[in-house]
Protein backbone atom coordinates (compact mmCIF):
# COMPACT_ATOMS: atom_id res chain seq x y z
CA UNK A 1 0.00 0.00 0.00
CA UNK A 2 2.67 2.50 0.89
CA UNK A 3 4.29 1.67 -2.27
CA UNK A 4 0.82 2.80 -4.31
CA UNK A 5 0.89 5.64 -2.04
CA UNK A 6 4.60 7.02 -3.35
CA UNK A 7 4.07 6.30 -6.75
CA UNK A 8 1.15 7.86 -6.80
CA UNK A 9 2.64 10.96 -5.13
CA UNK A 10 5.63 11.34 -7.84
CA UNK A 11 2.99 10.84 -10.36
CA UNK A 12 1.30 14.12 -9.03
CA UNK A 13 4.41 16.11 -8.43
CA UNK A 14 5.46 15.27 -11.67
CA UNK A 15 2.35 16.60 -13.05
CA UNK A 16 2.92 19.62 -11.24
CA UNK A 17 6.04 20.33 -12.77
CA UNK A 18 5.06 19.73 -15.82
CA UNK A 19 2.62 21.92 -15.82
CA UNK A 20 4.62 24.69 -14.74
CA UNK A 21 7.16 24.75 -17.45
CA UNK A 22 6.56 26.88 -20.42
CA UNK A 23 6.06 25.74 -23.62
CA UNK A 24 9.07 26.11 -26.09
CA UNK A 25 8.50 29.01 -28.03
CA UNK A 26 7.56 28.33 -31.70
CA UNK A 27 9.92 28.51 -34.08
CA UNK A 28 9.71 31.90 -36.27
CA UNK A 29 13.02 32.19 -38.17
CA UNK A 30 13.47 28.88 -40.35
CA UNK A 31 17.23 28.66 -38.05
CA UNK A 32 15.40 27.80 -35.25
CA UNK A 33 13.71 24.84 -36.55
CA UNK A 34 15.27 21.38 -36.31
CA UNK A 35 17.35 20.04 -38.89
CA UNK A 36 14.89 18.01 -40.51
CA UNK A 37 12.23 20.75 -40.92
CA UNK A 38 14.44 23.25 -41.50
CA UNK A 39 15.61 20.51 -45.12
CA UNK A 40 12.14 20.12 -46.07
CA UNK A 41 10.93 23.90 -45.96
CA UNK A 42 14.31 24.34 -48.20
CA UNK A 43 13.25 22.03 -50.30
CA UNK A 44 10.23 23.55 -50.84
CA UNK A 45 11.53 26.64 -50.95
CA UNK A 46 14.06 25.98 -54.22
CA UNK A 47 11.13 23.99 -55.59
CA UNK A 48 9.24 27.35 -55.20
CA UNK A 49 11.82 29.27 -56.94
CA UNK A 50 12.15 26.96 -59.78
CA UNK A 51 8.75 26.58 -60.17
CA UNK A 52 7.65 26.73 -64.47
CA UNK A 53 5.61 29.49 -65.07
CA UNK A 54 3.01 29.50 -67.69
CA UNK A 55 3.66 31.88 -70.56
CA UNK A 56 0.94 34.71 -70.36
CA UNK A 57 0.16 37.42 -72.49
CA UNK A 58 0.34 40.62 -71.27
CA UNK A 59 -3.07 42.39 -71.13
CA UNK A 60 -2.09 44.83 -74.11
CA UNK A 61 -6.29 45.37 -74.51
CA UNK A 62 -6.33 47.32 -71.24
CA UNK A 63 -2.58 48.61 -71.95
CA UNK A 64 -4.17 52.30 -71.26
CA UNK A 65 -6.99 51.87 -69.35
CA UNK A 66 -7.66 55.68 -69.25
CA UNK A 67 -6.98 56.53 -72.94
CA UNK A 68 -8.95 53.43 -74.14
CA UNK A 69 -11.85 54.31 -71.73
CA UNK A 70 -11.95 57.84 -73.49
CA UNK A 71 -11.70 56.60 -77.20
CA UNK A 72 -14.23 53.88 -76.33
CA UNK A 73 -16.73 56.24 -74.88
CA UNK A 74 -15.27 58.75 -78.43
CA UNK A 75 -15.98 56.12 -80.67
CA UNK A 76 -19.62 55.42 -78.83
CA UNK A 77 -20.35 59.31 -79.01
CA UNK A 78 -19.07 59.49 -82.48
CA UNK A 79 -21.10 56.08 -83.72
CA UNK A 80 -24.36 57.78 -82.11
CA UNK A 81 -23.90 60.89 -83.98
CA UNK A 82 -23.62 59.18 -86.97
CA UNK A 83 -27.16 57.49 -86.48
CA UNK A 84 -28.49 61.11 -85.87
CA UNK A 85 -27.16 62.40 -88.57
CA UNK A 86 -28.47 60.15 -91.23
CA UNK A 87 -31.69 60.03 -89.16
CA UNK A 88 -32.52 63.29 -89.37
CA UNK A 89 -31.01 63.37 -92.94
CA UNK A 90 -34.23 60.23 -93.88
CA UNK A 91 -36.74 61.44 -92.23
CA UNK A 92 -38.12 64.44 -94.39
CA UNK A 93 -37.93 61.32 -97.32
CA UNK A 94 -39.46 58.74 -94.89
CA UNK A 95 -42.32 61.79 -93.77
CA UNK A 96 -43.06 62.83 -97.48
CA UNK A 97 -42.57 59.74 -99.29
CA UNK A 98 -41.41 58.96 -102.85
CA UNK A 99 -42.18 61.66 -105.62
CA UNK A 100 -42.95 60.24 -109.15
CA UNK A 101 -40.59 62.59 -110.61
CA UNK A 102 -38.02 60.80 -108.47
CA UNK A 103 -39.18 57.42 -109.85
CA UNK A 104 -37.98 58.38 -113.41
CA UNK A 105 -35.06 60.73 -112.49
CA UNK A 106 -34.08 58.13 -110.63
CA UNK A 107 -34.24 55.65 -113.91
CA UNK A 108 -33.54 57.89 -116.74
CA UNK A 109 -34.78 55.53 -119.88
CA UNK A 110 -32.79 56.45 -122.97
CA UNK A 111 -34.16 55.88 -127.08
CA UNK A 112 -31.56 53.88 -128.39
CA UNK A 113 -33.10 53.43 -131.44
CA UNK A 114 -36.19 54.38 -133.53
CA UNK A 115 -37.81 52.08 -137.13
CA UNK A 116 -41.15 51.39 -138.16
CA UNK A 117 -40.54 48.04 -136.86
CA UNK A 118 -38.70 48.43 -134.08
CA UNK A 119 -38.38 50.37 -130.94
CA UNK A 120 -35.01 50.18 -128.90
CA UNK A 121 -35.34 51.75 -125.40
CA UNK A 122 -32.32 51.37 -122.52
CA UNK A 123 -33.18 52.21 -118.52
CA UNK A 124 -29.74 51.27 -116.75
CA UNK A 125 -29.05 47.84 -117.09
CA UNK A 126 -31.78 46.61 -119.02
CA UNK A 127 -32.33 47.34 -122.82
CA UNK A 128 -35.59 47.11 -124.03
CA UNK A 129 -36.88 46.19 -128.01
CA UNK A 130 -40.08 46.47 -128.99
CA UNK A 131 -40.95 44.68 -132.47
CA UNK A 132 -43.69 44.70 -134.69
CA UNK A 133 -43.82 43.00 -137.82
CA UNK A 134 -43.33 44.80 -141.13
CA UNK A 135 -46.76 46.10 -142.81
CA UNK A 136 -47.71 44.42 -146.37
CA UNK A 137 -47.11 45.77 -149.59
CA UNK A 138 -47.74 43.63 -152.42
CA UNK A 139 -46.39 46.16 -154.51
CA UNK A 140 -43.67 46.66 -153.04
CA UNK A 141 -42.85 42.96 -153.70
CA UNK A 142 -40.09 42.45 -155.98
CA UNK A 143 -40.72 40.91 -159.45
CA UNK A 144 -40.07 37.22 -159.47
CA UNK A 145 -39.66 37.57 -162.63
CA UNK A 146 -37.09 40.10 -162.17
CA UNK A 147 -39.01 42.71 -164.54
CA UNK B 1 14.49 39.06 -40.90
CA UNK B 2 12.75 37.13 -43.77
CA UNK B 3 13.65 33.03 -43.57
CA UNK B 4 13.45 32.93 -47.22
CA UNK B 5 13.76 36.07 -49.31
CA UNK B 6 11.94 35.31 -52.92
CA UNK B 7 14.23 37.48 -54.48
CA UNK B 8 11.16 40.31 -55.36
CA UNK B 9 11.66 43.50 -54.72
CA UNK B 10 9.48 46.83 -54.81
CA UNK B 11 9.32 47.64 -58.55
CA UNK B 12 10.81 51.23 -59.67
CA UNK B 13 8.30 53.99 -58.46
CA UNK B 14 8.69 55.04 -62.57
CA UNK B 15 7.91 52.13 -63.53
CA UNK B 16 4.28 51.97 -62.01
CA UNK B 17 3.83 55.61 -62.89
CA UNK B 18 4.68 54.65 -66.61
CA UNK B 19 2.18 51.56 -66.18
CA UNK B 20 -0.26 54.22 -64.24
CA UNK B 21 -0.06 56.53 -67.41
CA UNK B 22 -0.98 53.27 -69.48
CA UNK B 23 2.56 53.42 -71.77
CA UNK B 24 2.54 50.15 -73.43
CA UNK B 25 5.98 49.52 -72.52
CA UNK B 26 6.09 49.80 -69.80
CA UNK B 27 2.97 47.86 -68.69
CA UNK B 28 4.74 45.04 -70.95
CA UNK B 29 7.85 45.36 -68.75
CA UNK B 30 5.89 45.44 -65.71
CA UNK B 31 3.59 41.99 -66.96
CA UNK B 32 7.06 40.13 -67.27
CA UNK B 33 8.49 40.89 -63.99
CA UNK B 34 4.67 40.57 -61.94
CA UNK B 35 2.89 37.82 -63.62
CA UNK B 36 5.22 34.92 -62.49
CA UNK B 37 5.80 36.05 -59.18
CA UNK B 38 1.80 36.09 -59.28
CA UNK B 39 1.63 32.79 -60.51
CA UNK B 40 3.29 31.09 -57.77
CA UNK B 41 1.57 33.02 -54.97
CA UNK B 42 -1.89 31.71 -56.91
CA UNK B 43 -0.10 28.11 -57.05
CA UNK B 44 0.99 28.24 -53.32
CA UNK B 45 -2.70 29.52 -52.29
CA UNK B 46 -4.90 27.59 -54.38
CA UNK B 47 -2.41 24.34 -54.55
CA UNK B 48 -4.17 23.63 -58.11
CA UNK B 49 -1.74 24.52 -61.29
CA UNK B 50 -4.83 25.07 -63.96
CA UNK B 51 -6.82 27.11 -61.17
CA UNK B 52 -3.44 29.38 -60.43
CA UNK B 53 -3.01 29.87 -63.91
CA UNK B 54 -6.69 31.10 -64.25
CA UNK B 55 -6.61 32.99 -61.10
CA UNK B 56 -3.27 34.51 -61.93
CA UNK B 57 -4.01 36.05 -65.40
CA UNK B 58 -7.17 37.55 -63.87
CA UNK B 59 -5.00 39.33 -61.10
CA UNK B 60 -2.65 40.47 -63.59
CA UNK B 61 -5.52 41.88 -65.11
CA UNK B 62 -6.88 43.23 -61.88
CA UNK B 63 -4.30 44.38 -61.00
CA UNK B 64 -3.47 46.71 -63.50
CA UNK B 65 -6.99 47.55 -63.67
CA UNK B 66 -6.78 48.66 -60.19
CA UNK B 67 -3.23 50.13 -59.82
CA UNK B 68 -4.48 53.83 -59.67
CA UNK B 69 -6.24 52.59 -56.33
CA UNK B 70 -2.51 52.10 -54.95
CA UNK B 71 -1.61 55.42 -52.78
CA UNK B 72 2.03 54.98 -52.63
CA UNK B 73 2.16 54.89 -49.36
CA UNK B 74 1.89 51.10 -48.35
CA UNK B 75 4.31 48.75 -50.25
CA UNK B 76 3.61 47.61 -53.78
CA UNK B 77 4.22 44.28 -52.68
CA UNK B 78 2.01 43.97 -49.81
CA UNK B 79 -0.85 45.75 -51.68
CA UNK B 80 -0.42 43.22 -54.58
CA UNK B 81 -0.30 40.11 -52.48
CA UNK B 82 -3.19 41.04 -50.35
CA UNK B 83 -5.40 41.47 -53.74
CA UNK B 84 -3.82 38.33 -55.08
CA UNK B 85 -4.57 36.50 -51.70
CA UNK B 86 -8.36 37.59 -51.89
CA UNK B 87 -8.69 36.73 -55.63
CA UNK B 88 -7.28 33.25 -54.53
CA UNK B 89 -9.68 32.65 -51.76
CA UNK B 90 -12.96 33.78 -53.65
CA UNK B 91 -11.73 31.73 -56.42
CA UNK B 92 -11.22 28.89 -53.27
CA UNK B 93 -14.59 29.50 -52.07
CA UNK B 94 -16.48 28.70 -55.48
CA UNK B 95 -14.81 25.46 -56.30
CA UNK B 96 -14.01 23.74 -53.06
CA UNK B 97 -17.30 21.66 -52.98
CA UNK B 98 -17.41 21.26 -57.48
CA UNK B 99 -13.85 19.92 -57.41
CA UNK B 100 -14.77 17.14 -55.04
CA UNK B 101 -16.90 15.85 -57.30
CA UNK B 102 -14.84 16.55 -60.55
CA UNK B 103 -12.10 14.54 -62.40
CA UNK B 104 -9.71 17.16 -62.26
CA UNK B 105 -6.91 15.30 -63.93
CA UNK B 106 -8.64 17.03 -67.21
CA UNK B 107 -7.62 20.47 -65.96
CA UNK B 108 -3.80 18.77 -65.53
CA UNK B 109 -3.44 17.59 -68.76
CA UNK B 110 -2.12 20.82 -70.68
CA UNK B 111 0.80 19.61 -72.32
CA UNK B 112 3.81 21.68 -72.54
CA UNK B 113 6.60 21.60 -75.37
CA UNK B 114 9.66 19.92 -73.50
CA UNK B 115 12.91 20.35 -75.14
CA UNK B 116 14.49 17.77 -72.65
CA UNK B 117 12.02 14.84 -71.46
CA UNK B 118 14.22 14.11 -68.90
CA UNK B 119 14.22 17.44 -67.33
CA UNK B 120 10.87 18.58 -67.94
CA UNK B 121 10.22 14.48 -66.40
CA UNK B 122 12.42 15.73 -63.07
CA UNK B 123 10.44 19.14 -63.09
CA UNK B 124 7.20 17.33 -62.95
CA UNK B 125 8.32 15.20 -60.35
CA UNK B 126 9.70 18.27 -57.94
CA UNK B 127 5.93 20.36 -58.87
CA UNK B 128 3.94 17.07 -57.97
CA UNK B 129 5.93 17.11 -54.47
CA UNK B 130 5.42 20.53 -53.79
CA UNK B 131 1.65 20.33 -54.86
CA UNK B 132 1.52 17.70 -52.74
CA UNK B 133 2.86 19.14 -50.06
CA UNK B 134 0.48 22.51 -50.22
CA UNK B 135 -2.08 20.74 -51.17
CA UNK B 136 -1.45 18.82 -47.43
CA UNK B 137 -1.82 21.83 -45.54
CA UNK B 138 -5.19 23.76 -44.69
CA UNK B 139 -6.19 26.55 -46.52
CA UNK B 140 -4.93 29.12 -43.39
CA UNK B 141 -1.88 27.07 -42.83
CA UNK B 142 -1.04 27.20 -46.67
CA UNK B 143 -1.50 30.88 -46.72
CA UNK B 144 0.62 31.15 -43.46
CA UNK B 145 3.90 29.25 -45.24
CA UNK B 146 3.24 30.25 -48.29
CA UNK B 147 3.82 33.83 -47.06
CA UNK B 148 6.09 33.44 -44.66
CA UNK B 149 8.41 30.49 -46.22
CA UNK B 150 8.30 31.08 -49.64
CA UNK B 151 7.19 34.42 -50.17
CA UNK B 152 9.56 35.66 -47.37
CA UNK B 153 7.57 38.41 -45.84
CA UNK B 154 8.08 39.37 -42.39
CA UNK B 155 5.64 38.02 -39.43
CA UNK B 156 3.96 40.74 -38.97
CA UNK B 157 3.43 41.58 -42.78
CA UNK B 158 1.77 38.38 -42.98
CA UNK B 159 -0.04 39.25 -39.74
CA UNK B 160 -1.40 42.13 -41.51
CA UNK B 161 -2.35 40.74 -44.49
CA UNK B 162 -4.27 37.66 -42.98
CA UNK B 163 -5.63 39.74 -40.41
CA UNK B 164 -4.62 37.69 -37.48
CA UNK B 165 -1.84 38.36 -34.55
CA UNK B 166 1.95 37.70 -35.15
CA UNK B 167 1.21 34.45 -32.49
CA UNK B 168 -1.32 33.20 -34.80
CA UNK B 169 1.08 32.93 -37.66
CA UNK B 170 3.88 31.51 -35.78
CA UNK B 171 1.35 29.16 -34.67
CA UNK B 172 0.05 27.99 -38.45
CA UNK B 173 3.58 28.48 -40.23
CA UNK B 174 5.08 26.01 -37.37
CA UNK B 175 2.31 23.33 -37.75
CA UNK B 176 2.09 24.15 -41.49
CA UNK B 177 6.45 23.28 -41.15
CA UNK B 178 5.40 20.18 -39.28
CA UNK B 179 2.80 18.61 -41.71
CA UNK B 180 5.67 19.17 -44.54
CA UNK B 181 7.87 17.24 -42.71
CA UNK B 182 5.72 14.38 -41.85
CA UNK B 183 4.49 14.24 -45.48
CA UNK B 184 7.61 15.03 -47.61
CA UNK B 185 10.51 13.81 -44.73
CA UNK B 186 10.08 9.89 -46.61
CA UNK B 187 9.61 11.35 -50.08
CA UNK B 188 12.79 13.74 -50.29
CA UNK B 189 15.69 11.29 -50.35
CA UNK B 190 18.69 12.81 -48.19
CA UNK B 191 20.60 13.28 -51.59
CA UNK B 192 17.52 14.10 -53.60
CA UNK B 193 17.34 18.04 -55.06
CA UNK B 194 14.61 20.34 -56.38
Amino acid sequence: VNGERDDAERVRDLRELYERLAPPPLADELAEADAETARVVRWMQQAWRELEVPRAVPPMRRAAPVRAGLARRALTWLAAAGVLAAGAALLPRASKGPRPEEHVSAAPIAIEEIRADRLELRAGPVRLLLLSPPKHDPTSEPDPTGG
Amino acid sequence: MSSAPSGAREPEPGLLSAVRAGAPEAVDAWFRAEHPEVYRLCFGFLAHRADAEDVAQEAMVQLLDRLGEWDGVRSYRAWRTTLVLNRCRDRLRRVERRRKHEDSAAGERRERVASDPAAALERAEVEAALLAGLEALPPREREAFVLRDLEGLETSEVARMLAIGESSVRSLVTLARQRLRELLRVRLAPEERP
